[in-house]
């Protein structure tokens, strides 16, 4: 669905009067998702996921090489507005992505750009509202709710475009754990239930353990990219691009080091809990199991 | 503390009023400033004290709010009405004092100008109070809709204006911390003489300047992302329709406009 060929975005930057310089921020990426998928995207400040969400959005433009979203160039700009249907996104900041004053006016917004009649309007804010859980604050103003809750209404202001693809730009960095959670539980109900295609862009890591493929960037290129347990498996390469693995795969790591066995694949919390369990039961050597 | 400054003034109680469509509102408020300039003698602002009279007991808000409106152009009031009665020049002097003198004309065109401030204040108050900041302006737009031919962008105004609504609050919210933020390092608010306080107040509108311009863009890229391309082939999700009540508050407002005006220059 949504396929890139040696993807660039570059940009000028002038140093001095007479002189500029290129800014390459893609660099000739090659991607290739399929529908239904929920994938994440990492890396560190400058490696250029969210330059790569804008693209999807077409928001930004490619410089060089072609991106097709749903089978569409995203640089022709008749295909813009049947894009950013197709493909939502939900940004970084809460606050400065609430347009109305009322939550369910918000919601409507991107139909009422479109051109919805307004008997359909209210069906689809409607369901997507309870579709993420927020149909008893519809009359509400957004400046009462928390950061989690006003998220949820971004995703919901996508979701009655009736999207294929939700793209979410650091949508969790500026929430609290709590609402991090909400969040993510939203996109992964969408993801299992409705079949949306999830873009998560993220700084943690933690939220990256339930995505079908996790692509690594550093630089304007894609240099990992694979199931959950394929990238976590090599945390040494993950610390060349400054990342680390959520704690769960770390602490899992330390105590393969220190000569556990441990078969299955760990990646959150509750994986390395039933860990645990396995050794109390005798299913593991038990006798270095008490300390650690 | 900041956060409790409402703008517009809207004050809920259900009345009929209050659901009336605010293009009734807009055109009732409009007729009823031009209606009380044309009179030409007392009776005519009997007919308009009664009307608006009426209104503002229908409305429910309480006569204490909307004369709180009127207690900050006191003085604006005041000192027309003095200019009016110290300079109007006349035949029929009632009183003279050196180049002072009161004229029985000055004397009734004061009077005239207070009547007719005092009751362009409550008159309009009357409508913000009535009405939610919001559905003014779907209203605005909507009643100056025709004035698109004319390439004013009134669609962009509306929005515009709705925009800033949203944002009042949480640029308020961001102003409190600011604040907080540069008394934490040692600003002093409440000392030193103006020009102390004037650089003070600098260091709170500067930042609070280049958060709203980041807000500004973060807004308009996500506006981009949700489809928004211009006033053109867009729906409402509450589209403004007249209901019968309306239809009837135009017959009304009909029936003020021609009793009052023929009461107020004919009689």
């Amino acid at each position: 669905m949504i396929k890139s060929e040696n993807l660039v975005y570059e940009y000028k930057r002038n140093i001095s009067d007479n002189k500029e310089d290129r800014i390459r921020v893609l660099d000739g990426l090659n991607i290739d998702i399929e529908d239904g998928q929920f994938i994440s995207i990492v890396g560190h400040n400058g490696s250029g996921k969210s330059t790569l969400a804008r693209h999807l959005n077409a928001l930004l433009m490619p410089t060089g090489g072609t991106l097709w979203v749903n089978g569409m160039d995203t640089s022709d700009e008749n295909n813009t507005l049947s894009i950013r249907q197709n493909t939502g996104m939900v940004f970084q900041n809460p606050d400065n992505q609430i347009v109305a004053s009322v939550v369910e006016e918000d919601v409507a917004f991107a139909l009422e750009n479109i051109g919805v009649p307004t008997d359909d309007i209210w069906r689809r804010v409607e369901k997507s509202l309870a579709t993420v859980g927020m149909i008893k604050y519809r009359e509400d103003a957004p400046n009462h709710l928390s950061g989690g809750q006003k998220q949820r209404i971004a995703i919901a202001g996508i979701l009655a475009m009736k999207p294929r693809c939700i793209v979410l730009d650091e949508s969790t960095a500026m929430l609290d754990p709590g609402g991090r959670k909400e969040v993510i539980d939203a996109v992964r109900e969408l993801n299992s239930k409705e079949h949306i295609n999830i873009i998560l862009i993220t700084h943690y890591m933690e939220e990256t353990i339930y995505s079908d493929r996790i692509f690594v960037m550093n630089r304007g290129r894609i240099v990992m990219d694979g199931p959950p347990e394929h990238i976590f498996s090599d945390i040494s390469m993950l610390k060349k691009y400054n990342l680390e693995a959520p704690q769960a795969v770390y602490i899992a790591d330390r105590l393969r080091k220190e000569g556990f066995v441990i078969n299955k694949p760990v990646l959150s919390m509750d994986d390395l809990v039933s860990v645990f369990a396995d050794y109390k039961i005798g299913v593991g050597n038990v006798d270095r199991g008490k300390k650690s | 503390m900041l956060r409790d400054i409402t703008i517009g003034q809207y004050y809920p109680t259900g009345s009929i009023i209050h659901k009336l469509d605010p293009r009734v509102k807009l055109a009732g408020t409009f007729l009823f400033i031009i209606s009380i300039f044309t009179f030409e003698n007392f009776l005519g602002y009997v007919v308009s004290l009664i009307y608006l009279g009426t209104v503002i007991f229908i409305s429910g808000v309480p006569l204490k709010y909307i004369l709180k409106g009127v207690k900050p152009i006191i003085f604006l009031i005041v000192f027309t009405a003095a200019i009016h009665l110290f300079f109007t020049s006349g035949d029929d002097v009632l009183w003279k004092f050196y180049a002072l003198k009161i004229t029985f004309t000055g004397l009734k065109k004061a009077a005239f100008m207070v009547i007719r401030l005092l009751f362009l204040i409550t008159g309009s108050s009357i409508m913000t109070y009535t009405t939610t900041p919001n559905r003014l302006t779907e209203g605005i737009e909507k009643s100056f809709g025709p004035l698109k031919k004319l390439h004013i962008p009134v669609h962009e105004f509306a929005l515009m204006m709705s925009l800033a609504l949203r944002f009042i609050p949480i640029l308020m919210e961001e102003a409190d911390k600011i604040i907080k933020a540069q008394s934490s390092r040692g600003a002093d608010f409440e000392e030193g003489n103006i020009f102390k306080k004037i650089s003070v107040v600098v260091s709170i509108l500067i930042p609070l300047l280049v958060s709203a311009m980041e807000r500004a863009r973060d807004l308009a890229l996500a506006m981009d992302a949700r489809c928004y391309h211009g006033g053109e082939g867009r729906t409402k999700m509450k589209p403004l329709r007249y209901t019968e009540k309306d239809y009837i508050s135009y017959c009304i407002i009909f029936v003020y406009m021609v009793s009052s005006v023929a009461i107020g220059r004919f009689i």
